[in-house]
């Protein structure tokens, strides 16, 4: 099914015997219950860093009791080091918000390779205010901005000042002190095109150096507090560690991500497919005796369940957590029996966990199911790991102009089967436009009789698909595409994305994304919890969330002293 | 230094952010969309390759403006012959690419020639060296003053530099006045910004009536930003200051890499 396995071929076939089929999981409703796992860029990761041991260490600390100045850090991982300079602003309310029009942010910062020199320090600093028409020096990976959650921060900030810890009840309204508002690599702002990361770099799997820099803002959010308050008071209490790895980082999404779905069907596809292997994996396995893999399920998941009982957050269209927590009881019950059956010697069927997962689907809600799951790939640490090594991958499309057009109907029928299947005739499927706005070039959508200027930037995929498929049956289906496309050029990008995407299994979600029906959060929670691993993803007008991500995660004392915990997700919130 | 020769000075683009300029003004003159990721990275391998390049594209792009591109046929077969209609070498490169590349193939050959007649911009059709590349071939053109050209496609070997690893490595080089004029045209690809369209994303809208919709519990949105007078007048200064991914160019069959994992989209 896919080329990622490098197991014997008889495990291999098992292997794909249990990945599931597109069809069942293509569906945006069906992408959004994703869960974050370990083959989530946040969590892959805190999972590189507890391993390898990376060591994060404070070098400049020039910060004013307005919260104006600059610090800089210095991260080394194995052989390589990294540097990772803050410019600190005092908050101001104008021009303050989560969207990317806002024109206000409490940081600015990058993520550059090796020390940097005094002048890259000074030209970094005065370069990233001015975002598009700034210039970043070279070995620059990642430029990203943040702002403190106003509230909570200074909630945290009075408290340390008094001498005494912030309320745990009020910092878990929102679980992080600032948020993340932008973070830029690739070749934006002149930074290094991902794809030239030399072969033993660390950072060489998709988002992983914006993912470090996320955890930075985290890191630096934290001393900030800390630093503030003992301005105000040098007898200030410290942040307590358990409510330090409490905190993580804050991140707001939007209708940017369908953009990003549309234009990254390779890594949106080996995503997807790595998670699924994975998973496979994991309920390809045998049980041990002494029942250590149900008891390590049982422990994530009763950490789970916790977690979802306490989550605060309150959502409007999504499943609340509550719901979400009563299904894992069910699932807890489960695992219950069947650590039962193994200590009692009984003969278990030949793939136990497949069974399960078999047995729960549909008694319980997706985003119980796709916990399971999260938690499953859990027992193939070792495998995940090495998926997410494949994150690397050349995005390039090419199509195949021999191709003949017989063969070419047969893959637009079988692999977009789903297409044919959508109403894309009535006014309503076809009503929205996605385009992005003169200011910041903000991704929206909206009724086309609303904007009817803009550019349409969604891929209109299924119609594309539908309209091919209309002119392909007329020709001979032994001409070759080259041909046809001489004679329906305006068929070129879609013949050539079909082509070269031939035999992927997930990299589209099947939807008519210009319709009014379709929800854009769907594609966002896909985004932001499965492949970002954000936890706690407030909805918004079915179109933003909010969340936080690195939420439990180890300190950089954890990571570098080694007592780092592997499974720091699902905190509790600490108690005082 | 004084503005004038800092503005002069050499500057150099990167693949995604030279692929987002031309992409966009591709949309600017309003390209067909099935069409935009091909032209794209024609004014790209223009760039790469010594052609027009950057300081020619305004040029070309208009010539694309009216574009017939179901225009162009071939005419024989042996030799291979393409009439391009007085169509722009863009709109015939890729085209003739796969003319080529299938010939090539089903011959078994490994080989091909065409000839084109008609051709607009014939010297552009240089590209073809950078496209054919793709499909694992090296193609040698010889393009007359009158609008012919012809073309001949061999494999590549293992030593033939991939033109996109290069521009990765290395990016392009460009004039920075050059370059900021062709972003800020480019720019013109963009919608025009109302509150009206404010309310097309974001997590709270503000209706006619001033209702605001959604919830603000925790929100620290400066409401001004949605209304209309603020709307208005900072629509300038976002275009200057403010960004976030440049992930977004619709490309079907193009791709922009591994990019922002971004947020507040």
């Amino acid at each position: 099914m896919m080329a990622l396995d490098t197991l014997p071929a008889a495990a291999g076939l098992d292997i794909a015997t249990l990945m599931r089929a597109p069809a069942r999981i293509m569906r945006p409703e069906k992408l959004a219950a994703f869960q974050p796992s370990r083959v989530s860029a946040s969590r892959a990761l805190m999972s590189r860093a507890v391993r390898q041991q990376w060591s994060i260490q404070c070098r400049r600390f020039d910060i004013d009791a307005s919260g104006r100045g600059v610090a800089d850090y210095r991260i080394d991982i194995g052989g390589w080091r990294f540097s990772f300079p803050v410019y600190s602003f005092a908050p101001s309310s104008e021009g303050r918000t989560g969207r990317i029009i806002g024109r206000a942010w409490d940081m600015m910062g990058a993520l550059v390779e090796g020390d940097m020199s005094p002048a890259d320090f000074e030209t970094t600093g005065r370069e990233l205010p001015k975002l598009y028409e700034g210039r970043a020096t070279p070995g620059t990976l990642i430029w990203c901005r943040s702002n403190r959650s106003g509230r909570f921060f200074d909630t945290a900030q009075q408290a340390l000042v008094a001498g005494r810890q912030p309320d745990v009840a009020a910092l878990a309204q929102s679980c992080y002190l600032m948020r993340n508002t932008g973070l830029d690599g690739n070749g934006t702002f002149g930074t290094k095109a991902f794809l030239t990361y030399e072969a033993d770099h660390p950072l060489r799997w998709s988002l992983a150096a914006q993912m470090l820099c996320a955890y930075m803002m985290r890191v630096f959010a934290q001393d900030l507090v800390h630093h503030l308050a003992r301005l105000a008071n040098p007898a200030a209490a410290p942040l307590a560690p358990e409510l330090r790895r409490f905190l993580g980082v804050g991140n707001g999404s939007a209708l940017g991500l369908m953009l990003f779905v549309n234009n990254h069907p390779r890594l949106i596809d080996r995503w997807i497919g790595i998670r699924e292997t994975a998973l496979a994996h994991a309920k390809n396995l045998d049980l041990s005796v002494d029942g250590r893999e149900v008891r390590q399920l049982i422990a994530l998941i009763d950490k789970a369940i916790v977690f979802r009982r306490q989550d605060r957050a309150e959502y409007e269209a999504l499943t609340r957590s509550e719901i979400i927590a009563d299904d894992l009881v069910v699932v807890r019950e489960a695992l219950g029996r069947l650590a039962a059956r193994l200590s009692a010697g009984e003969v278990l069927p030949v793939r136990p966990l497949a069974d399960l997962c078999a047995s729960l689907d549909g008694r319980i809600v997706p985003e119980a199911l796709e916990t399971l799951h999260a938690i499953l790939i859990e027992l193939v640490p070792d495998i995940a790991d090495r998926l997410v090594d494949t994150l690397a991958l050349d995005e390039e499309l090419t199509g195949r102009p021999d191709m003949p057009l017989g063969r070419l109907i047969e893959i637009v029928r079988d692999e977009y089967a789903w297409a044919f299947a959508l109403d894309l005739t009535s006014e309503a499927s076809s009503r929205y436009v996605w385009y992005k706005s003169a200011t910041a070039e903000e991704p929206r959508r909206g009724p086309r009789s609303e904007a009817e200027d803009a550019v349409n930037l969604g891929l209109d995929l299924a119609r594309f698909i539908v309209r091919l498929e209309a002119d392909l049956v007329r020709q001979d289906p032994r001409l070759s595409t080259a041909r046809f496309l001489i004679s329906h050029p305006q068929h070129r990008a879609i013949v050539t994305r079909v082509q070269a995407l031939a035999g992927s299994l997930y990299h589209s979600p099947y939807a008519d994304i210009m319709s009014e029906e379709f929800v854009p959060a769907h594609i966002t929670r896909l985004l932001n919890v499965g492949l970002h691993g954000i936890d706690k993803t407030r909805d918004f007008l079915n179109r933003n969330l909010r969340g936080v991500m690195f939420h439990g995660a180890p300190l950089p004392e954890d990571l570098r002293s080694g007592t780092a915990d592997d499974h720091w997700f699902y905190p509790p919130e600490p108690t005082p | 230094m004084s503005s004038a020769t800092a503005s002069s000075l050499p500057m150099r683009a990167s693949l995604r952010e030279s692929r987002m300029v031309l992409e966009r003004l591709m949309q600017v003159v309003r390209a067909d969309e099935g069409l935009v990721p091909s032209l794209r990275d024609c004014a790209l391998y223009s760039a790469a390759l010594g052609l027009g390049g950057f300081p020619a594209v305004s040029a070309h792009i208009e010539a694309l403006r009216d574009a017939a591109p179901q225009r162009i046929a071939v005419v024989t077969e042996a030799p291979l012959t393409i009439d391009a209609a007085g169509q722009h070498a863009w709109l015939v490169a890729e085209a003739l690419v796969d003319l080529l590349v299938a010939e090539a193939r089903a011959g078994g050959a490994e080989r091909a020639e065409a000839r084109v007649v008609n051709l607009a911009a014939s010297a552009e059709l240089g590209v073809v060296a950078a496209i054919a590349r793709r499909h694992g071939f090296v193609a040698a053109l010889v393009a007359g003053d009158d609008g012919t050209a012809a073309v001949t496609l061999t494999p590549a070997g293992a030593d033939d530099v991939d033109p996109l690893q290069r521009i990765r490595l290395e990016g392009l080089p460009v004039a920075q006045d050059l370059w900021w004029r062709l972003f800020h045209r480019a720019n013109e690809a963009l919608a025009a910004d109302t509150v009206q369209s404010r309310r097309h994303a974001g997590p709270i809208k503000i209706e006619e009536d001033g209702r605001i919709v959604g919830r603000q519990d925790d929100d620290e949105t400066d409401i001004r930003l949605l209304v209309g007078e603020v709307a208005g007048a900072k629509s300038q200064a976002g275009k200057s200051q403010v960004g976030k991914s440049s992930v977004g160019n619709p490309a079907i069959a193009g791709s922009v890499a591994n990019s922002a994992a971004k947020t507040g989209a």
